[in-house]
């Protein structure tokens, strides 16, 4: 039995569920400290096999050795929010118990959908993940912006959720099974494709492309990053882009490898459009969190493009960048979640001003983080982009010039928040 | 001989420099300890650097001192290091410079001293990766990772404006190599190998090249600067610290120059030779419009800048006119700008700590009060102008004339070059340092200190050595340079 | 390319160097006397040293970098030298200005330079004077013209020793020079820096003889050089600028040699100039010296008999430079005439009518000089007129040794340089043109001729005693009347200003322009400041996009999703 991770994880999600009532106030620590515990343990359960693959429970899922990387650095990055979570001064609403619960829960769902190999599976792991974070992202209801985050989180959710149930139904309709397994062999034998059932995988992808938030169904990720507990944000600029990408990579390359030249002209309009909209859209802003959403839109697009050869190549570069990605991301909502001015948290771009003058070392990191992420070497972010560019460098030129203005954009951007956090 | 891994230990001594001073806790602004830390370092790593032309096989076209590195478990990528003749002298330049600008910081206080120190330190130990790295990426990345330290330095130690400048520097570099940056990758998927001595070794296709020409050329003209691409060179120098323009001028410009040279000249002949017309043109530009634009301004330091350009422009015109005394001309030149650049740079630096302005206007008869300093600043304009027998007149020669066997219409036209540098930089010497004693001014001496004095004293005589024997600096590079007029095709331009 | 650092001693190259050197010991020993009061004087006497050595490695050079460092370095210790009263600011600008146009004529030796290290393949001198036959065919692509590369060469080096001996065009900065002080003049601007033209073109004489173009280029050009200077020097006031014109005139009796292949007279002329000149320099340092530092020679007058010996070396000097029989500038002067009426040029007789002409407004302005200075009514105020004595010895006796030489160096030497000794002597370093030269020594100058110069010195002279003793009012009265020539020769042809309102003026204006409106308004605002404008206007509008309404994103939503379907319906 592979599934043990996620087995483990769901039956100590309830175990802890249960233990709740009996502890006594301050129970949210210990809570805590337990599913911390228990991320480490399942991530030692998943490295122990972490070079095993078997398809199990009838083709419902599978546990691979790509599955398992992108697992364990949810994990990590699971890890690492739990422990900003029990480090950093939270607002009040936050500290309850259930918080980690549902946590674990939509960690759960997330490792699930890594693994799923059916596209019902994906349909249940998917929506178990977004409904914890639902949740989540309203959980101070107190607050009125997070309330209106998780209303518009929710209700884009839901959308995404009709779309993929829409596409998968058409893709049923046509292949007659759900299975990735099934569906492959199906397109293997097709002489044409029908449209119909690139309709059907145009909406499974609307409604991943909502998951990951590419440009154009990026709308909802500035209002929701900026709303939610910036806890959250940090969890949610994470760890659903790693599964969504798993899924993402799974389901095309695997199931739909055939049809390459139809997706793939399709990851090719929302990877520029994300890359622009990114990187133009994070030049005006003044807060921090919806910079980071921007960012993350810009992002996203640079790992699409990795995607699009569908090569093996393609997708270890994504995977190299996704560690990139949520190295620097955590690193820098770190930072936002530790952001105080006279004691009181502040998200603003224009509260950093001086920032150097107080907390040099703080700084310092940051702005090597920002240099990161605007890709400029010797740093991480640059080694990421460069291994995508050099994936994608063989395709047409126009795209190359988006490819690169956004890049170029992108660090003037996060130049920009550099001066700011640093020089003044 | 040992064989003695000299390369690495250079890139990797600063760094360590680097760690004692931030081990040190001192916070004040004048951090004694890091100055020492940084003036040991500094030059010892210097003195290591002379290693390089003591153990230097001149015979010799390759690179020498190679050092290999896996980078990833590939073996077409691999990260090397090594220099040859185009390449040493510039790595000297910098371990020169650097030490010179930590000397001229030891007796000054400045807020921050301990990341000023740290980012000359950085800066250092890339700067010479970049000199003598082997392959293209990590030319690149080294390349690309100067701009941080050099960022901060302007952004943060810089004038009113510094934000402006210092973005604008950024931007305009980025944007530049950006594009390198595709052509380097393209190079590696076309041939899967990104080592620069294989590279000279293929020839590509004439389109092909025209593309990366383009490529690299945008961001080498970026660098060096070429018209139009210029603008951001003035702002960067105005508003950059002392130090800093040293730097900029002195060294960070010279990577254009010899980008051109060990990629556009070297790899992609056949476009260079198309090009050739379209260098020449925005050269010729370049010495005069700057020139022009240099008589008229207020400020010595865009002077200075301007007049950086100007010079600069003589550099592409011996780099693309292809002979060997083009190229000779070229690096003699680049080398002697690095020089007296810096040396003016200091200068300016050194009026700037006494009297906090820049501006012309303010000045007049100063060398009633700086006697001493007024002949150093004299000698430091004249090898601004290429007064024979220093080293600004050899660069410009060897570079006219090989331009002149090229196409004489240039040639011309920049010599007239000559006649405006005398004209702008006398000026600003007369209305600087002649005259009656400005009012702003009174009448105490207050000449150069001991530090200023072993600084221009050398640079002096650094000028006059380079300037009346330039074959010792030339007899490193021929063989280098040789074997690259050799690869490169007869052309009618 | 490989030079060496050589030297180069022959017979030419060698009486150069005495020449230098004797003047320049006599001139350094009265600086000494000169400078006495001045703070700074070790620095000066310093200066004089650094342009003796770059004088002499000028002259001594093997190649032609050498000899341009050295012409550079001569450039530089003028330059220097002019502005050594550095809180002068008239000292200053003309040092400047000194500076810049020598590096315009600097301009052309550079290209000449270029040109012959193409052609000739080497820039050692010699080697390229044996070079010169082989040579005198060739053709070389300048600007896409076929031109003739020896007269190209001969051009440009040409423009550059115009710079350097002031000619017509570019002589603007030798009178200004005269702000430095009187020994610098004497040293640098009459005896040795700018005959180094003179010297270069002598020295590379093979070369010049296969260009006929640019023989009369030269010729044209001093002739002009020498009709201008002459005119204007009458028509000044300042004792220095008098003498510096003057200067000005008799190079161009040189190059007027030298474009009528007279070399060994021109460099005659060249060396009996330097001592003459010298002694008139240093004889007007002496008078100013005297008169407390006054220059206006219409505030002098009536002084011969209180400084006898500085004005007896003026007269020896000035009769020298007029050329009366005996003086050394006699024999020089006169030859130069003497052969381009031999000579076989086309503009042989504009230059030769020129020429006597110009030894006629020598004798004028020379005398006037003279008679203004010493004689008639003394115009200084009382306390300057009381304050006028006699130099002391230190200098007076350099202006005796000089005078000496004005007086015996034509005589003993005019053999040497003319007729048959002198092929003899020359031919191995210059080109000595043999037909003209026998045509000289056979006595083939008509007697007329030979007698002209001195009828036009004897007949100036009358004109300037009848103007100043005996008609006074007439040159009032002609004054008033040619108003507009006086002031138009006082103010030295306009020329300064023609070059204020052609060159300096438009450079300011297009480099103002350059600035303002390329770099910045067009190249910044259109490049760097433009694009982020363009961007951060785009990015506010990315900014607008979100609403914060639920159903607008819902409906870009449904708006991406049949999008991607159209898309893919209709064009895929």
């Amino acid at each position: 039995m592979f599934v043990i991770p996620e087995i483990f994880l769901a039956v100590c999600a309830i175990v802890i569920l249960f233990i709740t009532p009996f502890l006594k106030k301050n129970s949210y620590l210990t809570i805590s400290y337990l599913s911390l515990v228990v991320i480490f343990l399942s991530q030692f359960l998943i490295l122990k096999d972490i070079f095993y693959s078997e398809v199990i429970f009838n083709g419902f899922f599978v546990v691979d050795s790509f599955g398992s990387f992108l697992k364990s650095l949810i994990l990590i990055g699971a890890g690492l929010i739990f422990y900003f979570y029990l480090t950093v001064n939270n607002p009040k609403s936050l500290k309850r118990p259930e918080f980690a619960i549902i946590l674990l829960i939509s960690i759960v769902g997330m490792l699930l959908m890594i693994s799923s190999n059916d596209l019902l599976s994906l349909f249940m792991s998917m929506e178990l993940q977004s409904l914890s974070l639902y949740i989540l992202v309203s959980f101070s209801r107190d607050d009125f912006t997070s309330s209106e985050a998780g209303v518009k989180y929710f209700i884009i959710g839901s959308l995404s959720t009709c779309i993929f149930l829409f596409g998968t139904s058409l893709v049923y309709g046509l292949v007659g099974s759900t299975s990735f397994n099934e569906i492959s062999v199906f397109m293997s034998d097709l002489y044409s494709t029908p449209t119909m059932l690139i309709v059907g995988l145009i909406f499974i992808l609307v409604s991943l492309s909502l998951k990951i938030s590419a440009a154009p169904f990026h709308m909802w990720t500035p209002d929701v990053y900026q709303g939610a507990p910036s806890i959250i944000t940090t969890l949610l600029s994470t760890l659903p882009k790693i599964a969504a990408f798993g899924v993402l990579i799974r389901l095309l390359v695997y199931p739909f490898g055939e049809i390459i030249v139809d997706w793939g002209k399709i990851l090719i309009i929302l990877s520029i459009s994300s890359m622009l909209i990114g990187s133009l859209g994070a030049l005006r802003q003044t807060d921090l969190k919806r910079l980071m959403a921007y960012s993350t839109i810009n992002h996203i697009g640079f790992i699409l493009m990795g995607l699009i050869p569908g090569s093996e190549d393609g997708i270890t570069s994504i995977c190299i960048y996704l560690i990139f990605y949520i190295t620097m991301n955590l690193g820098i909502f770190l930072f936002i979640l530790n952001m105080q001015r006279d004691q009181v948290s502040v998200t603003s771009i224009k509260d950093l001003s001086g920032l150097y003058r107080s907390q040099p070392l703080t700084a310092g990191c940051v702005s090597i983080i920002l240099f990161s992420m605007a890709g400029i070497p010797p740093m991480a972010g640059f080694i990421g982009k460069l291994i995508i560019l050099n994936i994608v460098i063989d395709n047409n030129l126009f795209f190359l010039a988006v490819n690169f203005s956004s890049y170029f954009s992108n660090c003037c951007v996060l130049l920009h928040q550099t001066n700011k956090i640093y020089i003044f | 001989m040992i064989n003695l891994p000299i390369l690495p230990i250079l890139i990797v001594l600063p760094l360590i420099g680097l760690l004692f001073i931030f081990l040190s806790s001192e916070e004040d602004e004048n951090a004694e300890q890091s100055k020492k830390s940084a003036l040991w370092t500094s030059a010892s790593n210097f003195f290591l650097s002379l290693y390089l032309p003591i153990n230097f096989d001149k015979s010799i076209p390759h690179f020498q001192f190679v050092n290999t590195f896996s980078w990833f478990n590939n073996d077409s990528l691999r990260f090397s290091l090594g220099v040859d003749g185009l390449s040493m002298p510039f790595i000297i330049l910098s371990t020169f410079l650097i030490l010179a600008c930590i000397i001229f910081i030891l007796p000054q206080a400045k807020k921050n001293m301990k990341m000023y120190l740290a980012s000359f330190l950085v800066l250092e130990s890339f700067l010479i990766g970049t000199f003598s790295a082997l392959d293209l990426f990590s030319f690149y990345i080294f390349f690309e990772s100067i701009l941080i330290p050099m960022y901060l330095i302007i952004g943060f130690w810089g004038g009113e404006r510094r934000i402006y400048s210092a973005y604008k520097f950024f931007l305009y570099t980025l944007l530049g190599s950006v594009l390198m940056l595709i052509a380097i990758i393209f190079l590696y998927q076309e041939f899967g190998t990104i080592s620069i001595p294989k590279l000279l070794d293929y020839t590509l296709p004439f389109y092909i090249q025209i593309w990366l020409w383009i490529a690299f050329f945008s961001s080498f003209a970026v660098k060096i600067p070429m018209w139009p691409f210029h603008t951001w060179l003035p702002d960067a120098h105005v508003e950059a610290p002392t130090e800093g323009s040293v730097i900029l001028a002195g060294i960070l410009l010279k990577l254009g120059g010899y980008g051109f040279i060990r990629f556009n000249l070297s790899i992609l002949p056949d476009a260079s030779i198309f090009f050739t017309p379209f260098i020449y043109f925005l050269s010729v530009v370049a010495i005069i419009y700057t020139s022009y634009i240099a008589l008229v301004q207020d400020d010595m330091k865009k002077l200075i800048a301007y007049s950086s350009v100007a010079h600069m422009g003589f550099v592409t015109l011996g780099i693309f006119s292809a002979n060997i005394q083009g190229l000779h001309g070229a690096i003699i030149q680049m080398i002697s700008h690095g020089i007296i650049s810096a040396a003016l740079f200091f200068s300016i630096g050194s009026i700037y700590n006494r009297y906090k302005t820049k501006r012309i206007d303010f000045f007049g008869g100063l060398n009633i009060k700086l006697p001493k300093f007024s002949v150093v600043f004299l000698i430091f304009t004249l090898g601004s102008i290429g007064l024979p027998g220093t080293s600004g007149f050899v660069g410009e020669y060897l570079t006219l004339l090989a331009v002149y066997s090229k196409n004489t219409m240039v040639a011309f036209i920049s010599t007239l070059g000559v006649i405006l540098s005398a004209s702008y930089m006398l000026k600003l010497y007369k209305r600087v340092f002649l005259g009656g004693l400005s009012e702003n001014l009174d009448k105490k001496k207050d000449d150069i200190n001991i530090y200023e004095i072993c600084l221009y004293v050398v640079l002096v005589i650094l000028i006059f050595i380079i300037g009346i024997k330039p074959g010792f600096i030339l007899s490193y590079t021929t063989a280098s340079l040789e074997r690259i007029i050799q690869l490169y095709p007869i052309s009618i331009f | 390319m490989n030079v060496d650092w050589s030297l180069n001693l022959n017979l030419l190259t060698v009486t150069m160097i005495i020449m230098v050197n004797f003047v320049s010991t006599i001139i350094h020993v009265y600086s000494v006397g000169y400078m006495s009061k001045d703070p700074r004087r070790i620095i000066f006497m310093g200066y004089l040293g650094l342009f003796t050595f770059f004088m002499l490695f000028l002259v001594s050079s093997s190649n032609l970098i050498q000899l341009f460092v050295g012409w550079e370095g001569v450039g530089l210790t003028s330059y220097l030298l002019i502005g050594f009263w550095s809180h002068k600011d008239e000292a200053n600008k003309a040092s400047l200005k000194a500076f810049v146009a020598n590096r315009v004529g600097d301009f052309g030796l550079l290209i000449s330079l270029f040109t012959i290290f193409i052609v000739f393949g080497t820039i050692n001198i010699n080697e390229i004077l044996l070079l010169v036959n082989s040579h005198s065919q060739s053709y070389f692509n300048f600007f896409g013209f076929q031109i003739h590369s020896i007269t190209l060469i001969v051009v440009t080096m040409f423009v550059g020793c115009m710079g350097k001996s002031a000619q017509f065009g570019l002589h603007v900065w030798l009178p200004d020079a005269m702000e430095g002080p009187t020994p610098v003049s004497a040293l640098i601007h009459a005896a040795t820096m700018v005959t180094a033209g003179v010297f270069l073109l002598i020295l590379m004489s093979p070369l010049i003889e296969t260009s006929k173009f640019s023989q009369n280029l030269i010729l044209f050009i001093g002739t002009i050089t020498c009709l201008f200077a002459s005119c204007v020097a009458v028509f000044q006031n300042d004792i220095k600028r008098i003498i510096a014109y003057s200067t000005c005139s008799q190079l161009g009796y040189m190059f007027m040699a030298v474009g009528v292949s007279a070399y060994s007279v021109a460099y005659f002329h060249l060396l009996s100039h330097a001592f003459f000149k010298a002694l008139l320099f240093l004889g007007a340092g002496s008078v100013i010296h005297s008169m407390s530092d006054e220059q206006d020679i219409k505030k002098m007058g009536g002084i011969y008999n209180r400084i006898p010996l500085t004005y007896t070396s003026m007269l020896i000097g000035s009769l020298a430079l007029m050329g009366l029989p005996f003086f050394s500038g006699y024999f020089s002067k006169d030859l130069i005439l003497e052969f381009i009426y031999l000579s076989d040029s086309d503009f042989k007789i504009f230059a030769f009518v020129t020429g006597i002409f110009g030894v006629f407004l020598t004798a004028l302005y020379s005398s006037r000089l003279l008679i203004t200075v010493f004689h008639g009514e003394n115009n200084s105020d009382e306390k300057v007129y009381a304050h006028i004595h006699e130099s002391p010895m230190i200098m007076v006796i350099p202006l005796i040794i000089l005078a000496f030489f004005s007086i015996f160096f034509g005589m003993i030497f005019h053999n040497f340089f003319a007729g048959s000794l002198s092929e003899s002597i020359w031919s191995k370093f210059m080109f000595i043109d043999s037909e003209t030269n026998q045509a000289y020594s056979y006595g083939n100058v008509p007697k007329l001729i030979k007698k002209l110069p001195l009828i036009m010195i004897l007949f100036s002279i009358i004109i300037v005693f009848l103007f100043y003793f005996k008609f006074p009012k007439v040159k009032q009265i002609a004054n008033e009347k040619l108003n507009f020539i006086v002031k138009f020769f006082y103010n030295k042809c306009y020329i300064d200003e023609l070059y204020e309102i052609i060159i300096i003026k438009p450079s300011k204006y297009l480099g103002r322009g350059f600035w303002k409106s390329i770099d910045i308004d067009l190249i910044d605002n259109l490049g760097p400041n433009g694009i982020s404008r363009f961007v951060s206007s785009l990015g506010s509008k990315v900014s607008n996009l979100q609403s914060g309404y639920l159903y607008h994103y819902v409906l870009s939503v449904v708006i991406g999703l049949t999008l991607f379907i159209s898309i893919y319906i209709y064009i895929f």
